[in-house]
């Protein structure tokens, strides 16, 4: 009995292994290796991809030699943070958002970034969210406002309230899920939509969110999933209002797409690059990131998309309206509010949670009804 | 669980004559035991421990706030039944579907097939996508009803319509193939001289062919029910806000609440009702559909349902009367489907075939589009996406990639489940509830669990972004499919002629050769097909098993798609179906060919 279990347990190994040479050739081979080594980031895709890989990643291969390997694994905070927790990690460098660094801390899964790398004054001139000893911010990007113009022509929103006034704007709306927590802004949009002022954003009022998302839920359609999806349904004409975010909405405009969006009551967010504790190539990260940060590469990523550079110095190296595009141009900032991560990731009164975990639950009760 | 087998099984060949050796049929058993424990339960049962792990050693606290919560309750409400309505469709549907295959010239039911198979060459996103260009307002049902001067069309999508609809389309092959395989080999001697006694077409169906395909029913409506559970792109694409299925649920819990004990003691929870679901089914509703219980004949049947109606019988006349009753309405439902069989079966294809194929020619017209975006019908056409696919390495890569991996974990899907299926059925009696469901288990299991337990397991171990990495878990993900269907086939498979076959001096290699194998091979090809799929289709188990350098195609089109809706996703769609396309007519030329060549040399002996 031992004997032909083992006989067994052999021919499935010797069959799995025999298949998988078949079937797939020689293995891993397939693991480019230059001189200088390789860097694992994930790769946003999109126009954000683009951007990333025309002002940092490509002329960094240039200047360096080292590879930049795009992995367009899942960045799900869940899943990369498993491939820490097994010391195993998918990336070595990530660009995870303000309240989901959060989570990243707790479980002790960053590495400190090494500033003796940067070009000498890059760190001072993080501006406004400063640079941590684990995370820096990567960039500013906006939700705002989006429409059809193909729907509603001249008209144009200026505000949540706009968002929710379906007889000045008829049509089917589509926000992000708040299942994201602080992610899509969908808790302060409904809270600013129903009047409340920026300034007392923070704590959320619950009630009076789920409230304000009453009264929008007969003309919300869905809640969309990716960042690409409200664009996909303001196109497609299954809605005619969207909330989304300022590049994809300027991205959609270059390409033609009839869209609109306003600055007014944008929110106002970003994510930071961080390097993972594990990581293969912890070294190759610090250096890539020290060279993202830079002025020059800061305003190259600035020219391709439009989401703010995080070292203020790059403003300079910036033509005037280029920079009236970016979500933290002076005047397009004075109109956003701009997302506190830090009541974000705070601990919610009376619990051991922060308040993105108690949103998120509290959101699933209203959501599930 | 009480199991009754029919005696025909005991009096076959083996009991007249004492055995010359052990019975060691339940070796088959062995191969499917060690995959499933090494590769399914240690991963889960690590998993399960931290479920039941909190800041200070055990706890109940992650089960304590599942079950508490009316969130997740009304969650499983849905996705149950979600579940039984899409199974209650795609069985009817996938049946009738079936029986109108086994009815028409080969040729075309090659056709038909390759219409059912359809849906698995794309997307699950984009076909979502296409759900919605149909489906939505502006889109195409609501023009087409414009037409006839429907002005308000129905509410069909961004609810549980939607769901349901897109649910529907990607189960229905599930359901379909199944039954084909049994129904294919049901000889149709008995439904004639049924007939010719006088029974009406549908009182011959019912009661003598139905009989003989209730095991594939039922391993069709248990694949069709379990796979529901685990589904969460459809539901979020073609859902309205808040229909929020479980495994949707369980997702929040594990990515956005990064809480992955609380995800598994969901997962838990939502087995356990699952089991027991199936267990109560099992007991009071059907006795006749035990996973276990061997395939009875018409006659075993009519003693079974005897056996049944005499337990009832024996309390009062009410019961005699509901039996009348039900009769009296059973035979009035068979004279008005009887009367229209030739429409419900011609309506059955139309409708399956239109669920099927309709999201399939619009994501084709959509890979000829030249915007960047997805509208329907697109403004201006070009081949502009097909040279992005062709020019693109890393496309190309992953495209091959999924091919191998899907080949290389269905063939030993079924080989091991195949031998597993033999062992099941035709092995010790006192296994095979146990072993049926610890083979259901990694449909039920939430593939994101799943996967997260695997990937925890081995990562350590530097299996993810390899080959082996992803073969393993889609070698467990296959086994079920590989499994249930040669299972139900088996049990339809007259174990005499095994027996006799033995009688006369055949070892089990001979008997496997010229006995069973040709007996299963409609069975055992559907196995492979759907092992293939669940390999093919997958993104859940990428997600954790890709690294940067083994990106599958499903995953490669997932990412495309999410981050910018394109029409790339739709040519790789029409680059598959052409290649499959190609593989199908290459095969009918082989064996035109092959048989020209016969006929040639046979000709040539002759003379």
């Amino acid at each position: 009995m031992k004997f032909s279990r083992k006989t067994a347990l052999g021919a499935v190994v010797a069959a799995s292994t025999l298949l998988t040479t078949v079937a797939c050739g020689s293995g891993d081979d397939s693991e480019k290796a230059s001189s200088a080594g390789t860097v694992v980031v994930p790769d946003p895709g999109g126009d954000l991809g683009k951007a990333m890989k025309q002002a940092f990643f490509d002329p960094f291969e240039k200047k360096t030699g080292i590879d930049v390997v795009l992995s367009s694994g899942e960045f799900d905070a869940a899943v990369v943070l498993a491939g820490v927790k097994a010391g195993a990690p998918a990336f070595d460098l990530v660009n995870p958002n303000g309240a989901v660094l959060q989570r990243f801390r707790d479980s002790s899964a960053l590495e400190p970034i090494d500033y003796t790398l940067w070009k000498a004054g890059d760190r001072d001139k993080i501006a406004p969210v400063k640079a941590a000893a684990d995370a820096v911010p990567a960039y500013y990007i906006s939700v705002v406002p989006a429409w059809s113009t193909a729907k509603l022509g001249d008209q144009a929103l200026t505000s949540w309230a706009d968002f929710w006034n379906v007889e000045k704007f008829p049509g089917k709306r589509t926000l992000a899920p708040g299942a994201w927590g602080a992610g899509g802004a969908t808790f302060e949009i409904a809270a600013l939509a129903d009047g409340v002022a920026p300034k007392d954003l923070y704590p959320i009022d619950y009630d009076r969110v789920f409230a304000s998302l009453d009264k929008l839920k007969p003309n919300l359609v869905k809640f969309w999933e990716t960042g690409a999806e409200p664009i996909q349904l303001l196109t497609g004409g299954q809605v005619t209002v969207a909330s989304a975010w300022n590049g994809r909405v300027a991205g959609a405009q270059d390409k033609g797409v009839p869209v609109a969006g306003t600055w007014n009551q944008s929110v106002l967010q970003y994510d930071n690059w961080a390097i993972l504790k594990g990581a293969k190539n912890v070294a190759n990260a610090q250096k890539l990131l020290a060279f993202m940060m830079e002025a020059g590469p800061q305003a190259d990523f600035a020219k391709a998309i439009t989401y703010s550079p995080a070292n203020s110095a790059a403003f300079d190296l910036l033509p005037a309206d280029r920079a009236a595009l970016l979500p933290t141009s002076p005047k397009n900032v004075a109109s956003a509010v701009t997302q506190d991560y830090d009541w974000w990731t705070a601990t919610a009164p009376g619990t051991d949670k922060s308040n993105e975990e108690v949103a998120i639950e509290r959101w699933q009760a209203w959501a599930s009804k | 669980m009480s199991v009754d087998s029919p005696p025909e099984q005991f009096t076959g060949g083996l009991t007249i004559r004492p055995r010359r050796r052990p019975d060691h049929r339940w070796l088959t058993l062995v191969p499917l035991l060690a995959v499933l424990i090494l590769l399914f339960v240690v991963p889960l049962g690590s998993l399960l421990v931290d479920s039941f792990r909190g800041g200070q050693g055990f706890t109940l606290e992650n089960y304590r706030e599942q079950v508490t919560s009316p969130v997740f309750w009304r969650a499983i409400r849905r996705t149950l039944v979600i579940a039984a309505l899409s199974t209650g469709i795609c069985v009817v549907l996938g049946y009738c579907m079936a029986y109108v295959l086994t009815r028409i010239p080969k040729r075309l039911r090659g056709v038909l097939l390759v219409v059912v198979l359809v849906p698995y060459f794309t997307s699950i996103l984009i076909r979502s996508y296409a759900w919605i260009a149909i489906l939505a307002p502006s889109g195409l049902v609501a023009r087409t009803l414009a037409l006839f001067g429907v002005d308000t069309p129905p509410e069909l999508v961004f609810n549980q319509t939607g769901m349901l609809i897109g649910t529907v389309q990607i189960l229905l092959p599930l359901a379909l193939l199944p039954i084909y395989s049994v129904m294919s080999g049901i000889d149709r001697a008995p439904v004639r001289a049924a007939q010719s006694l006088g029974a009406s077409p549908a009182v011959a169906h019912w009661h003598v062919y139905r009989p003989a395909t209730s095991s594939a029913v039922t391993a069709a409506a248990a694949l069709v029910f379990i796979s529901t559970l685990g589904f969460y792109v459809t539901p979020a694409l073609l859902g309205g806000p808040g229909d929020t299925l479980i495994a949707q649920s369980i997702l929040v819990q594990f990515s956005n609440l990064v809480d992955p004990a609380g995800a598994a003691a969901q997962a838990t929870l939502l087995l356990l009702v699952v089991l027991l679901l199936f267990v109560i089914l099992f007991r009071y509703l059907a006795p006749s559909l035990s996973v276990a219980g061997a395939e009875p004949t018409p006659a075993s049947t009519a003693t079974r349902s005897g056996r049944r109606f005499s337990r009832a019988a024996g309390s009062t006349e009410r019961h005699e009367e509901l039996r009348a009753l039900r009769a009296r309405i059973l035979d009035t439902g068979l004279d008005v489907v009887g009367r229209l069989r030739l429409p419900i079966l011609a309506g059955s294809w139309i409708v399956g075939a239109a669920l099927l194929v309709t999201p399939l020619v619009v994501v084709a017209i959509w890979s000829f589009s030249d915007a960047t975006y997805l509208t329907f019908p697109p403004e201006e056409y070009s081949t502009r996406w097909f040279a992005d696919y062709f020019a693109d390495e890393a496309w190309l890569d992953s495209t091959f990639l999924s091919l191998g991996i899907a080949s290389a974990s269905a063939a030993i899907s079924v080989v091991i489940g195949g031998l597993g299926a033999f062992g099941l059925v035709r092995g010790p009696r006192v296994p095979r509830v146990p072993v049926a469901i610890l083979v259901a288990m990694p449909m039920i299991v939430p593939p994101m669990i799943y996967s997260l337990g695997f990937f925890v397991l081995v990562a350590p171990h530097g299996l993810v972004g390899t080959h082996l990495g992803l073969i393993l878990p889609y070698l467990v993900l296959g086994l079920p499919f590989a499994v249930s269907i040669t299972a139900a086939a088996l049990r339809n498979l007259d174990v005499r002629l095994e027996n006799a076959a033995r009688s006369l001096g055949a070892g089990p290699l001979s008997v496997l050769r010229h006995v069973l194998l040709p007996a299963l091979r409609p069975a055992l090809v559907s196995g492979f097909v759907f092992a293939f799929l669940a390999a093919f289709d997958d993104v859940v188990v990428a997600t954790f098993m890709s690294g940067p350098t083994a990106v599958t195609l499903p995953l490669r089109m997932f990412q495309d798609i999410k981050l910018e809706v394109s029409p790339r996703t739709a040519v790789v769609a029409v680059v598959l179906l052409g290649a499959g396309a190609a593989a199908v007519l290459l095969r009918f030329v082989t064996a035109w060919l092959v048989r020209a060549v016969r006929v040639a040399l046979s000709r040539l002996g002759d003379s």
